[in-house]
């Protein structure tokens, strides 16, 4: 029994672990920083919600009952008990305060870094054209993008629960990139600290971490990447310290969060030959926190009638579902060269002086350092050989590991390259909050909120032609999601290519086609065919997304060829005026005919 | 000041010049808001050279564990280059 009290003391920290605590004092302990806690989550309430006045009221009632309560309990403890309570928070590791004292500072540093910089209103920046896509999970269960990420949609849905009220773009950067990025902030310092043996060195890798361009730009707009970042760093974390049971359910979570953690924990696998009994052992533990989650998008794809995807669980479905993730390894040989001098570029502008610590530190021998390097590896080979540079996103979840090793690389080094490397990232810190503040950025380009405006501007009954997905596409979604009136005629396809008669309307648009003759009882099987119809019962039709007049391509200016266009002053919106072709199929034969003409 | 000390000191100097000369370009390639494509198709991507990188690696280490003769060896090696060059030949863009 005495052993048994014990551990629980142990596992509920080092100052309560002390064995001469009785369970009444625990207990009472407990309680007073439980209730204490209640104001801090009181102001969490506050911020969230944009500091309205009846949540500032709450906060501070919140907070004042918390005190309260801590001060009736404390009264309650008799002098040699709260003596007792000092010897035992006194004689508490040094090193664990310590490391609580860091990883607090660095928190709350962090936190106010990444908050400050990041955009309070809805940003595209940093190619974040998905966030409409996450928006639409505040509202309702619809079927998400690809390969769903079943856990980041729940977390958003739950938030989207408890805060009603809240300004959804806040709510979500602060939580799933802000909150996220500073906790990784004081992961990188225990990862750096393990594979050190050094405080100061975790410390180092904190600071680079938080001097890195490609982590802060995440950790400041609406993404999933610092969110699923923190599994596989707690994922490591945990490996190094002998917990592989945690490792391996942290990994599982990672790959609910993110597909590409699937692959992380595949190579994971390959890499630890030595460990695989035990890993094999734990693969079931694996697929119900990684695998199993992904049976919410099942559901979602037999049972919704989402905008994105109408097409139910089925093989032809599918195809079209999955059909958009293609441009990993497809980086043409071609462009190669101004690709490798692009991410030279982007990586020297991240690291700085730090480079030579991390080369350095990379063909040091660490413990585990085969899962670190992989886990770099992979992000660094899915952006590189991405035919869309935009994911550079994906080496946000690789900088904590790179940070590590900077701290590694410049333990092998004479000291005096220390005050060198910290002066060199506390400049790019510095520079970054100038010219990559998302905020300011975001307000002097405001496109989403100026686009998502005056979508909300528009009157009830407008139809408007959207695309299927995409950052305007998205936007549109959400804003139906919320209430707004318009009717979503979505286009059939947006850029065909290849020969006409052998392109076929795909299954998921006739099942919208069918869907929305259920629903507002066009008859039209095409995007022409419905602007047609919605135009003659005198509706106002609109075309969302840029068109490119001047472009050589003959994609960009497809639909100029099927739509009477004229432009409005609204950014991203384009009036339809009239329809120029029967139907998709003589649109297909009109392209290719301007295309020969052109070839010509 | 020693030689380490001299090479790590130009080392830095040589970084910081060029990350001055990259960080402007950097931003400039982080902080757009739509998403862009490299757009030119060519026959082969960089997957193709990946595999090729594979396949070398895979015979030098078979190679090593059979104890093969260099000329069988080389033999492999174009053998894997030919089929390569073959299949990104017969690829339709």
């Amino acid at each position: 029994m005495a052993s048994t009290n014990s551990k629980v003391l142990h596992l509920l920290g080092t100052p309560l672990g002390h064995p001469n605590l009785t369970l009444r004092r625990l207990i009472s302990f407990v309680l007073m920083h439980g209730v204490g806690s209640l104001g801090s989550i009181g102001l969490l309430f506050a911020l969230v919600e944009l500091f309205q006045m009846h949540y500032m009221v709450a906060a501070v009632l919140s907070g004042a009952a918390g005190l309260l309560v801590k001060f009736v309990l404390v009264s309650l403890f008799t002098y040699e008990e709260k003596k007792s309570l000092m010897t035992v928070a006194e004689s508490a590791n040094r090193g664990r305060i310590a490391d609580a004292a860091i990883s607090t500072t660095l928190f709350a540093i962090a936190l106010v870094y990444y908050y400050t910089l990041s955009s309070k209103i809805w940003s595209w920046l940093y190619v974040s054209g998905d966030s409409g896509d996450w928006l639409l999970f505040t509202n309702e269960w619809v079927v998400p993008q690809p390969f769903g990420s079943p856990l980041f949609i729940s977390v958003i849905r739950l938030l989207g629960l408890v805060f009603p009220r809240a300004d959804a773009y806040q709510l979500l950067t602060l939580f799933l990139s802000v909150l996220p990025g500073a906790l990784l902030v004081v992961l990188t310092y225990f990862i750096g600290f393990k594979l050190t043996g050094k405080r100061g060195m975790g410390l180092v890798s904190s600071v680079s971490l938080l001097g890195m361009s490609v982590f802060l730009t995440q950790a400041t707009v609406l993404e999933q990447y610092m969110f699923t970042a923190l599994f596989i760093a707690g994922a490591y974390l945990a490996y190094l310290h002998n917990r592989l049971t945690w490792a391996v359910v942290l990994l599982g979570i990672g790959t609910a969060s993110h597909i590409i953690v699937g692959v992380i924990a595949l190579l994971w696998l390959a890499i630890e030959q030595q460990q695989r009994r035990r890993l094999f052992k734990l693969i079931p533990l694996y697929v119900v926190f990684g695998i199993l989650p992904y049976g919410l998008i099942l559901y979602l794809l037999a049972t919704s009638e989402s905008l994105f995807y109408m097409g139910g669980l089925t093989w032809a479905g599918l195809n079209v579902y999955l059909g958009n993730v293609y441009h990993t390894g497809n980086l043409s040989l071609a462009v190669v060269p101004q690709r490798l001098l692009d991410t030279a570029i982007v990586l020297l502008g991240m690291l700085g002086l730090a480079a030579l610590p991390l080369v350095i530190g990379l063909k040091e021998r660490v413990p585990r350092d085969n899962i670190a390097l992989a886990v770099i590896g992979c992000m660094a080979w899915f952006w590189f050989s991405n035919s869309f540079f935009s994911t550079f996103k994906y080496m946000a979840m690789a900088c904590p590991f790179i940070a590590a090793y900077i701290a590694v690389g410049l333990n092998r080094l004479p000291k005096w390259h220390i005050p060198i490397i910290l002066a060199s990232t506390l400049a790019l810190t510095g520079a970054n909050a100038f010219y990559l503040n998302a905020n300011a950025l975001t307000m002097k380009d405001p496109q989403a909120t100026e686009f998502y405006t005056a979508l909300l501007n528009l009157p009830d009954g407008t139809a408007i032609l959207s695309p299927r997905g995409g950052a305007y596409g998205f936007a549109f979604f959400y804003a139906v999601s919320e209430g707004k009136g318009l009717t979503p005629l979505l286009l059939t396809k947006a850029t065909p290519t290849g020969i006409a008669d052998q392109v076929q309307i795909d299954f998921v648009y006739a099942s919208y086609a069918s869907w929305f003759r259920d629903k507002y009882g066009y008859v039209g099987k095409d995007c022409i065919m419905l602007a047609r119809e919605a135009l003659a019962k005198d509706r106002e039709v609109y075309y969302v997304s840029p068109l490119d007049y001047n472009s050589s391509s003959i994609d960009a200016q497809g639909w100029a060829l099927a739509f009477d266009f004229e432009s409005t002053d609204m950014p991203g919106i384009t009036r339809v005026t009239g329809v120029k072709l029967p139907d998709w199929e003589s649109f297909l034969d009109k392209v290719e005919e301007t295309r020969n003409a052109r070839e010509q | 000041m020693n030689n380490k000390t001299k090479l790590a000191c130009a080392s830095y100097l040589a970084i910081a010049l060029a990350t001055l000369l990259a960080y402007a370009p950097a931003v400039k390639l982080m902080a757009i808001q739509s998403p862009w494509f490299n757009t030119v198709i060519g026959k082969a991507s960089i997957s193709t050279v990946l595999l090729l990188i594979m396949w070398v690696m895979f015979i030098e280490k078979l190679s090593k564990k059979k104890q093969w003769s260099s000329r069988r060896t080389w033999a492999m090696m174009m053998a894997g280059v030919f089929v390569l060059t073959l299949s990104v030949y017969y690829t339709p863009v």
